[in-house]
């Protein structure tokens, strides 16, 4: 899959979980960009991600990465 | 009303079909803008304590006790400290002075499990002492309490053996819910977290890595469930609970149309798939109606046609005679089912309508908000569960008075046949031989006194309610009213809560049951409070009436009693010159007055 539509797919998650229409993800987002995303919506975003995607994340894994970049980089080695 | 475009969905009879993260970007949405809804007059402060992370459960409570009619405020404890938030008296929960409690543990916080090869005593004794922690948790509290029941584990170490075995933990688990269950004091219900856990499947009761991730144990798709559940049993253990299931009869109690297709063409009975599941679908109904909650049928058909099927088809498993009151004509539902309402005494919200008819459940729907309607599955073989997952008939306890319950209703309603003809309903009273006893409050009759004085609402002077410790700390001025006749026994039908001001009885609050009405049984009430009030060197009795838009019939009541009206709701009677004698036809018996 490429990381065009990963990055497609986590912008549908976002939207969902932050129940926000308007929320466009890029590569340099993070965590400060989104007023809610705290702990507890970090882990719905987990949960969401693989359902949508079909697989299995290490909560250690995501949490050391910087941005959604890094995000789609992992997500695409996951899956692929 | 909300201008919201998704405002309807908050009400939707489907939701609990809907999958989980539907419901939690819905209950984020309603807690956002919950003040553009109207909120409902029962305000509840509620306190969740858990061994688990309860946040994610904690985001859904509020659309859910909502759609019980309740507004909440909720108090989140800290994690893993159930014993201690309940034990210390200064400790932020009961600072909270919370109005219900809800304590979710699970099996990691069982503590005393016996060792693999424990004795019968060692054994017992764990028992005892993981019944002896809860028991004083929840006597630290008197307010109601819903508490989930430990779970199964996850695994097995002991196979099959792990439910049968001492020091296997399934096996643990179970006991001490039955001995918990057992023991619980009346303000203590469960949620059954092992029918839980089958019903949402244990792979997703226990989902190990979002547990791993966040401490929550079980996956977000038991969320809307389980917070449902909870806001349902919660709603029993106030005592409001809905007392009535409003039946349609085609396609919904039987295959096809009676009127089109006569008593041999309907599809009902062990003979074919469809029919069975329509006797099933009965056979359930019949269990509701067995343990108090009262059937009502709602039906556009012709009375005789419709009565054949009751009388004459194999199939049937309800009869005539399951039916506290039929409304079948070709008049429109919403007056129907206004009718039954008005005729078993009971308000609309204590209804739940089954309708196989989308159209019929729209208009019903649309034209009475308190009644709850069911939305039934195009598939008969799946009524069954649309209506036992929404968990509508909740009480706090079942009571002796609730199976007994379907047989009073319908001598209410012969009741009602008589009550136009004054000379007939004096002959029918007299026949019935009807006995009263009265009693002050003792232990065994605390739970029905408090189901009794919190869901009567229409023979209910102030509507003040009493929890149970209060109830248990004025016994002595709490009198109970039992009734019985000759066609059987009603159980606890009246409760007045009286208090001794210099040489007034004051009348604290007064309720009678709506089974009982038309008896004239508060007559023989308020002799037996005029005896009381000589005996004891009173010279008035008083009381408030507090006006509700359901207690409404009190005021004619009390001044056919002989009360005379003094100003804005109070009421007094002069115990020597004041009574108003009415024939009532009632043995009086008085057990251990003061």
């Amino acid at each position: 899959m490429e990381n065009k539509e990963i990055l497609k797919i986590l912008n549908d998650v976002f939207q969902e979980v932050f129940d926000d229409e308007t929320l466009i993800l890029t590569r340099e987002t993070t965590a400060n960009d989104i007023e809610e995303w705290d702990s507890l919506n970090q882990i719905k975003l987990i949960i969401e991600s693989e359902r949508a995607l079909n697989i299995r994340l290490k909560s250690r894994d995501i949490n050391i990465l910087e941005n959604i970049g890094e995000m789609v980089d992992h997500l695409s080695k996951v899956i692929n | 009303m909300s201008d919201l475009e998704w405002a309807d969905e908050i009400y939707a009879n489907d939701l609990l079909s809907k999958t989980s993260n539907v419901v939690q970007k819905l209950a984020k949405r309603y807690n956002l803008n919950s003040n553009k809804f109207q909120q409902p007059k029962n305000k509840l402060k509620v306190a969740l304590l858990s061994g688990f992370t309860v946040n994610f459960l904690a985001d859904l409570l509020p659309l859910m006790f909502f759609r019980h009619g309740f507004a909440i405020d909720i108090y989140i404890g800290g994690y893993g400290e159930i014993a201690s938030e309940l034990l210390v008296p200064k400790s932020k929960v009961h600072k909270f002075k919370p109005d219900l409690i809800i304590i979710l543990p699970t099996h990691r916080d069982l503590v005393f499990l016996p060792s693999l090869g424990s004795t019968d005593d060692e054994y017992t004794l764990a028992l005892q002492e993981e019944s002896k922690v809860w028991q004083s948790m929840w006597n630290s509290v008197s307010v109601p309490i819903v508490q989930l029941s430990f779970d199964p584990p996850p695994s097995r170490p002991l196979g099959e053996f792990d439910g049968y075995t001492f020091g296997g933990l399934l096996g643990y688990v179970r006991q001490v819910n039955r001995l918990l269950m057992d023991n619980a004091p009346s303000h203590v219900g469960f949620v059954d977290a092992e029918y839980m856990a089958c019903r949402v499947g244990l792979e997703k009761w226990h989902d190990a890595h979002l547990y791993h991730m966040s401490k929550q144990p079980f996956s977000f798709d038991v969320l809307p469930i389980l917070s449902h559940t909870i806001a349902a049993r919660s709603k029993g253990m106030m005592a409001m609970g809905r007392k009535v299931l409003v039946l349609d009869l085609d396609n919904t109690l039987w295959g096809g149309v009676i009127g089109d297709d006569g008593l041999e063409g309907i599809v009902l009975g062990s003979e074919t798939a469809e029919g069975e599941a329509f006797s099933n679908f009965q056979k359930y109904i019949k269990g509701l109606a067995d343990r108090g909650v009262i059937l009502a049928v709602c039906s556009k058909n012709n009375t005789d046609i419709a009565m054949q099927v009751f009388h004459r088809h194999s199939g049937m498993v309800l009869g005539e005679s399951d039916i506290a009151h039929f409304e079948v004509n070709f008049e429109d539902k919403v007056t129907n089912i206004r009718r039954i309402s008005k005729a078993l005494n009971v308000g609309l919200d204590t209804l739940v309508f089954v309708d196989d008819n989308p159209v019929e459940r729209a208009w019903v729907g649309g034209q009475l908000k308190e009644v709850l309607i069911v939305d039934l599955p195009n598939d008969s073989a799946d009524y069954i569960r649309a209506l036992d997952e929404l968990n509508a008939f909740c009480v706090q306890r079942i009571t002796n008075e609730d199976l007994e319950r379907s047989k009073s209703y319908q001598a209410r309603s012969e009741i009602i046949k008589l009550k136009k003809d004054d000379d007939a309903m004096s002959v029918f009273l007299q026949n019935l031989k009807s006995e009263i006893i009265i009693e002050q409050l003792g232990k065994g009759a605390l739970d029905r006194v408090v189901q009794l004085l919190g869901k009567t609402n229409q023979f209910n002077l102030t509507q003040k309610r009493y929890s149970a410790e209060k109830l248990k700390s004025i016994a002595d001025n709490v009198l109970i009213v039992r009734l019985r006749d000759r066609t059987q026994d009603y159980g606890i039908v009246s409760v007045v809560v009286t208090k001794v001001n210099n040489k007034h009885l004051e009348i604290d609050n007064w309720v009678m049951s709506c089974r009982v009405f038309s008896r004239r049984l508060e007559y023989a009430i308020q002799e037996m409070l005029i005896e009381k009030s000589k005996q004891i060197g009173c010279h008035f009795i008083s009381l408030k009436h507090q006006v509700t838009d359901r207690n409404g019939l009190l005021t004619n009541i009390i001044c056919d009693l002989g009360y005379t009206f003094l100003d804005t709701n109070r009421y007094e009677i002069d115990v020597e010159s004041g009574y108003n004698f009415t024939e009532h036809y009632m043995k009086i018996t008085t057990k251990e007055l003061v």
